[in-house]
This record gives structure tokens, sequence and C-alpha cells, in this order.
């Protein structure tokens, strides 16, 4: 019998600054109007890889990121990331953190209530390496908009957990975490 | 009727490899994981049982490089000149821009011996057909980059394997972890 190849993890607990969260009986967790979300106890030595799938639609203008996690404490620094979006109004690139500038992994950009989602891979969140991430999103800004998001963060430390931030406003809709079984 | 999974990990009916000093391993439940490989040959993950598969790789190159990979059926790669046609996207820096290319192999990631990592979509490789397939992949060179890969085989042969390749002539190494995944049709 094939093992199952994608597994849904349900959080240990969830953590939130703003209206409220939930964990769900499938693992999914909902969250309504909030600004800051930790997601406990999803990355372990189970999986190497994960997919993260979140939709999401922000009070105003502004963008959904992800930070890691390990114990209680969220890592805010030695990121780096390179993005690039695409929509009717144009096609950019932008190199939006170098070194150790960068504050978050990865990130999904909105306008306000416009509809959002994106899938996330991160990979080896768990190991004491660095941690990659690639991220595919779209969101109705500008009517519709591609975002293609790769994020790194170069602490050789092991991770358990994530968060998500915004960066304005606050933001409501579901994510869920899976693990690749390897 | 009881649901079914939706992505099921396939075991390789066997590996070969390349690479001085070089080791590769099936996991108990059937990932692949290697060091310092300039090649990697995963045998029988390809059948009718599904049409189209994931291949999720994490880990570094032995030097800033690209893999590459080649469909392989009963043990041989297909290495026909110009079958292979890329076309790939990246940003990195403030520049972004697309590439073409034909060869007889498929590009599928740069990276370096920093961490990297790649979602790729095979579309019908078992299929006596041209296969497609889909690479998208990050890693640390160059700071941290975006890159996608799409690639077009244009030979009507049904494959049950595939080799990745550390930079074809140079031999650049690579070591991680590889698992294929089937999709139920």
């Amino acid at each position: 019998m094939p093992l199952n190849g994608l597994v849904k993890i349900t959080p240990t607990s969830v953590t939130v600054t703003g209206t409220s969260a939930s964990i769900g009986s499938g693992g999914q967790v909902t969250f309504t109007a909030m600004t800051e979300l930790h997601i406990n106890g999803v990355f372990s030595s189970s999986y190497d890889n994960y997919l993260v799938v979140c939709r999401h639609a922000n009070s105003i203008t502004s963008g959904l990121f992800g930070r890691l996690r390990n114990s209680g404490t969220t890592a805010t620094t030695n990121y780096r990331t390179q993005n690039s979006w695409a929509a009717a109004t144009g096609l950019q690139a932008g190199n939006t953190n170098t070194g150790t500038s960068g504050t978050c992994l990865f990130g999904n950009y909105n306008y306000a209530t416009s509809r959002s989602g994106f899938n996330a891979y991160i990979f080896n969140p768990f190991a004491s390496t660095a941690t990659v991430c690639r991220l595919l999103g779209q969101s109705e800004a500008s009517s519709a908009s591609l975002y293609e998001f790769s994020g790194s963060h170069s602490s050789a430390s092991s991770y358990d957990s994530l968060t998500l931030i915004t960066d304005g406003g606050n933001s409501t809709g579901t994510i869920t975490v899976y693990g690749f079984n390897k | 009727m009881p649901n079914k999974n939706g992505l099921e990990l396939i075991v390789p009916t066997s590996i070969t490899k390349t690479g001085t000093g070089s080791t590769a391993t099936i996991n108990t439940n059937g990932s692949v994981t290697c060091t310092s490989c300039t090649s990697l040959s995963l045998n029988g993950v390809f059948s009718s049982t599904y049409d189209n598969y994931q291949i999720v790789f994490s880990g570094v190159s032995g030097a800033a490089s690209y893999i590459q990979c080649r469909w392989r059926a009963s043990g041989t790669d297909n290495a026909t000149a110009s079958s292979y046609t890329d076309i790939w996207w990246y940003s990195v820096g403030a520049s972004q821009g697309k590439n073409t290319g034909t060869q007889d192999h498929h590009y599928i990631i740069y990276n370096d011996a920093s961490r990297s990592g790649f979602v790729g979509t095979i579309y019908g490789p078992n299929l006596a057909q041209r296969t497609v397939s889909r690479w998208s992949a990050v890693s640390m060179a160059d700071n941290t980059v975006v890159y996608d890969f799409g690639g077009i085989h244009n030979q009507s042969t049904a494959y049950d394997g595939i080799t990745f390749h550390g930079y074809i002539g140079i031999g650049q190494t690579f070591s991680g972890l590889f698992a294929v995944y089937g999709m139920r049709d």
C-alpha cells in the first residue's frame, strides 16, 4: 500500500493577536482580523519539507508575511528575500532584502479586502541548517496579480513553528500545513 | 466510496549514482538521500499507476551550478541531442527575465553550497508521448533567487526513471533528499 505523500499537520496550539484563531478538526487554522498569528508545533523530524496553503484577505492594502519560530520565540532577522510580481500594470523584480536585513521568510500581498492565496514550499525548517522557501501567490490586487517569492533564513537553527504577521491592517483567512512524507 | 490518498510516495525499484566518494540510499519509505553525487538515477518511479508526478528536493550543490535531468527508460538515459527544450524565468536582484534553450537535458535549479529546494511537476512521463515538466526552485545562490523552469522533451517515449546530473560535462556534485510522488488520477 503506497504511503500517503502529503500529510496534513495539526498544530499543537495557536496564539493570536487580533480577533480570533482556532484549529479545526482536520488541522486547518482559521483566523479572523489577526495582526500576528503563531502556529505552533507544525515542523518536526517526521518531515523534511512542507507545503503551506493559505487563503486570506487583508483589511487594507498590505502584505501577509511568514517567519520561523521555535519554542515560543519568533526569528525576526537573518532572512533574505527575492520577489517578483506580475500584474496588468507591470512586471517587476525586487531584491527586497539582502544579507541579514530581511525580516521574513515569505510574503504575499493584496489590496484592501481583495482575495489572496498562496502555496509556500518550505524546505528543512526543522533541521539545524539554513531554511529556504518558495512561494507561489496570487491576489486580486490590480484586478489580478501573481507573486513569485523566494526566501531564506541563514541561521543554522531548528524551528518547529510558523508565524504569520501583517505589515498593516489585519488579515482574515485559513492556513493549512502539510508535510511531505519521506 | 472511501477517499484515497491524492499524492503517494513512490519507492524506486533501484538507484544508481556516480561521483567520487558519493553515497546514495533509498530510505525506508522511499525517499532517497545522497551525498556528493555527480549523477543520481531513480529507477522504476514512473509507471502506469499514475499519469502525473511531483518530485521534491532539498539540499545543496558543491559549488554554484545547475542541477539538470534526463528522462530514463530501462536503465538508460535519453540523451538525444536537442530533444529537451527549456524556458525559464528568473528574478535576481533588481533584474528579472526569461531565457530559452534546447539541449540534451533539462535545467531544473541553479544553486550552490548553501541551501536550496525545488518542487517539480511532471506530466505523463510513463506515457509514450512528449513529456512536460515544470520546476519551481529556490536557492541561496546570488543572495536568494527565484527560478522557474518549464521543459518539453520531444521524444514520444515511455520513461520509468529520471537521472539528476550535476551540470553535465562539468560533473558538479550535489547532496540532499529526493522524493518522488505519484498523483492519483
